[in-house]
């Protein structure tokens, strides 16, 4: 048992657990527990969705593929970083002036409410219940091998702490744990970068020397190829990640908790900012992890590294910086975990009280204490969901439930939406075919290729040879909207059309005054 | 009528931009699939005597140009109520 790494983590339970008190006192309304009362500035909000967004899965999982693999792990960096100018560009803007707190607000401007809502609602949990489980299943094992805990002990923790977080602080005790944990994670990879350049006497050269030196496949590891050969397959990858964060509800959720569509461009230039920074030290400790780890057999146990491949960053950071900065780390993960799940869980608790009891079932007249009452008790159900989920699925291969989210996000929300925002002619009937449709051929496609029909079912080879499937699905999606909608002569499709230009207007110059006030019930 | 107009104008006009900017990162994020074909062959080669490759450039270099457009961005798509704020 790490008791650096310990201690560490109950100071960051305390202050968070301080900040959810505080936060609570000032969650007083269904606004408030949905986007923090629209009061947190461009910074801070780009610090948070940065909080939200490098998972444990981006600082263990890409440095371990680096250490495995080399230059290939950067795949993933890439395609993670590149969906968020395209956020900034297309979406910022139009998504923060027309909707309230969720994305499924913004199509439902203009599309059938009831039913576009119902659609969005199954997209956004299904990627909210596929993330979750990828991430409570990847903390209880994480948790296990960094404080020597018991799986179930680290997994009830994480869901009683969110649990407390969310349902007492709502979002503005999510923004602030993430916007620490972002702080923590941040301060803490740019130690174990200067420490590494430090170690290579400041030179790049001197660092892929060496990684190249110590890696059993040699300079090979530098280039692309070691792990992925087959352009098609890097294409799938690429896609699904950039457009996957484009359509992730808990991340286009956080456009709504600044008071103005400037600072809502300025988050989403600001979470550039510090996720470009955070991948770009990733090449140092990745590369580290090779250069620094390999010569050292005290890291490795029957010829492997201990722990696994995941577990290359926190031993670079105990290499070069001691028990103490492995204890730091190892804490920054554990925190990690606790703001990517806070994040899902308010965006989960957003989509059954606010779309579907406020949007669907109230007809957008809910009342607000109950409605209120409902996201905090839908916030409890979905930190004890993932508990059960984080049990049920400790001993199955999780590895493609962290490929879903980003194919589902990328084949169902995101063709709906933009197509919503930008093209006049899409029509209630469209969006829910082509919405139906991706969400049916991603989870097909990914069961029948290689990450269950051969990885869990156990068959030789796969139906279909890519584990990201988002290269076809999401055009077929986009394909069938428009399909479907040029061909759908129905009444309502024609106020769908009609709706457009009243919502183009709105969603570049916003409401009569101009920006929009922070929208309340 | 003629305000409409004017409005939308504006907006096809700002749309445009923003489609510009999306093709460009389209097309540079586009751009590192070349590595893993034989045309991008050359870029898995050390440049000179030192150990960094092309393909670890074109990596660092796609984020800080990323980066870039974003600011670039931003810095062009000024608030119309206040069009000296530059963000």
């Amino acid at each position: 048992m790490n008791i650096t790494a310990i201690t560490l983590f109950l100071l960051f339970v305390a202050a968070t657990l301080g900040i959810s008190y505080w936060a609570s006192k000032r969650t007083r309304s269904s606004g408030a527990f949905y986007n923090a009362g629209g009061q947190i500035t461009g910074v801070q909000n780009g610090a948070a969705i940065a909080g939200d967004f490098m998972s444990a899965a981006s600082f263990l999982g890409i440095s371990g593929l680096i250490f495995g693999f080399g230059f290939d792990g950067l795949i993933f960096s890439l395609g993670a970083f590149a969906g968020w100018p395209l956020l900034l560009f297309l979406l910022a803007k139009r998504i923060r002036n027309l909707g309230s707190y969720t994305f499924t607000d913004v199509i439902s401007q203009r599309l059938e409410r009831t039913r576009i809502r119902l659609v969005a609602i199954v997209g956004t949990v299904t990627v909210v219940i596929l993330y979750l489980i990828a991430q409570m299943v990847g903390a209880g094992k994480l948790i296990e091998l960094l404080f020597g805990l018991p799986y179930e002990v680290a997994v009830v923790t994480v869901s009683l702490l969110v649990i407390a977080y969310v349902a007492f602080g709502g979002m503005l005790a999510t923004t602030w744990v993430q916007i620490i944990k972002a702080s923590l994670l941040l301060f803490g990879v740019t130690v174990i970068a200067f420490l590494v350049m430090q170690r290579a006497g400041f030179s790049f050269d001197t660092l892929f020397a060496g990684a190249a030196a110590n890696h059993p496949r040699g300079a090979t590891i530098l280039a692309p190829g070691v792990l992925f050969q087959d352009p098609i397959q890097v294409a799938t990858i690429l896609v699904a990640m950039l457009f996957g964060v484009l359509g992730l509800p808990h991340i286009l959720m956080r456009l709504f908790t600044v008071p103005t569509m400037y600072e809502a461009k300025k988050s989403a230039f600001f979470a550039s900012l510090f996720i470009g920074y955070f991948f770009l030290l990733l090449v140092i400790i990745g590369f580290g992890t090779v250069y620094l780890l390999y010569g050292n057999p005290s890291f490795f146990a029957d010829g492997k590294l201990i722990g696994g491949g995941n577990m290359a960053a926190i031993h670079l950071s105990q290499a070069v910086g001691g028990d103490l900065l492995m204890g730091f780390m190892s804490a920054v993960a554990f925190a990690t975990i606790l703001a990517v799940v806070a994040g899902l869980t308010v965006s989960g608790a957003a989509a059954i009280s606010h779309d579907l009891y406020a949007g669907v079932i109230c007809q957008g007249k809910p009342d607000p204490q109950k409605e209120l009452k409902l996201g905090r008790l839908t916030a409890v159900v979905i930190g004890l969901i993932a508990l059960a989920l984080g049990i049920l699925f400790q001993d199955q291969n999780v590895a493609f439930l962290a490929t879903m989210p980003m194919v589902v996000a990328a084949s169902v929300n995101f063709p709906v939406l933009f197509l919503s925002l930008y093209w006049s002619g899409t029509t209630t009937r469209g969006a829910i075919y082509g919405a139906v449709l991706g969400l049916i051929v991603s989870v097909v496609a990914i069961v029948v290729g290689p990450q269950v029909w051969v990885a869990v079912l156990g068959f030789e080879a796969p139906l279909f040879p890519y584990d990201y499937p988002a290269l076809f699905t999401m055009p077929l999606a986009f394909i069938t909207i428009w399909l479907v909608s040029i061909t759908d002569n129905s009444p309502r499709a024609a106020l769908d059309r009609n709706n457009y230009y009243a919502l183009l207007i709105r969603s570049e110059f916003g409401p009569e005054e101009g920006e929009l006030e922070v929208a309340k019930h | 009528m003629e305000e409409e107009t004017q409005k939308l104008t504006a907006i096809h006009k700002k749309v445009r931009q923003r489609f510009r900017y999306s093709a460009i990162t389209l097309l540079l994020y586009a751009s590192f699939v070349i590595c893993y074909t034989d045309a991008g062959r050359a870029l898995s080669r050390p440049l000179g005597n030192s150990q960094i490759n092309g393909a670890l450039l074109l990596f660092t270099g796609l984020i800080l140009l990323f980066l870039a457009l974003e600011y670039l961005f931003l810095k062009r798509d000024k608030n119309p109520a206040n069009p000296r704020r530059p963000l």
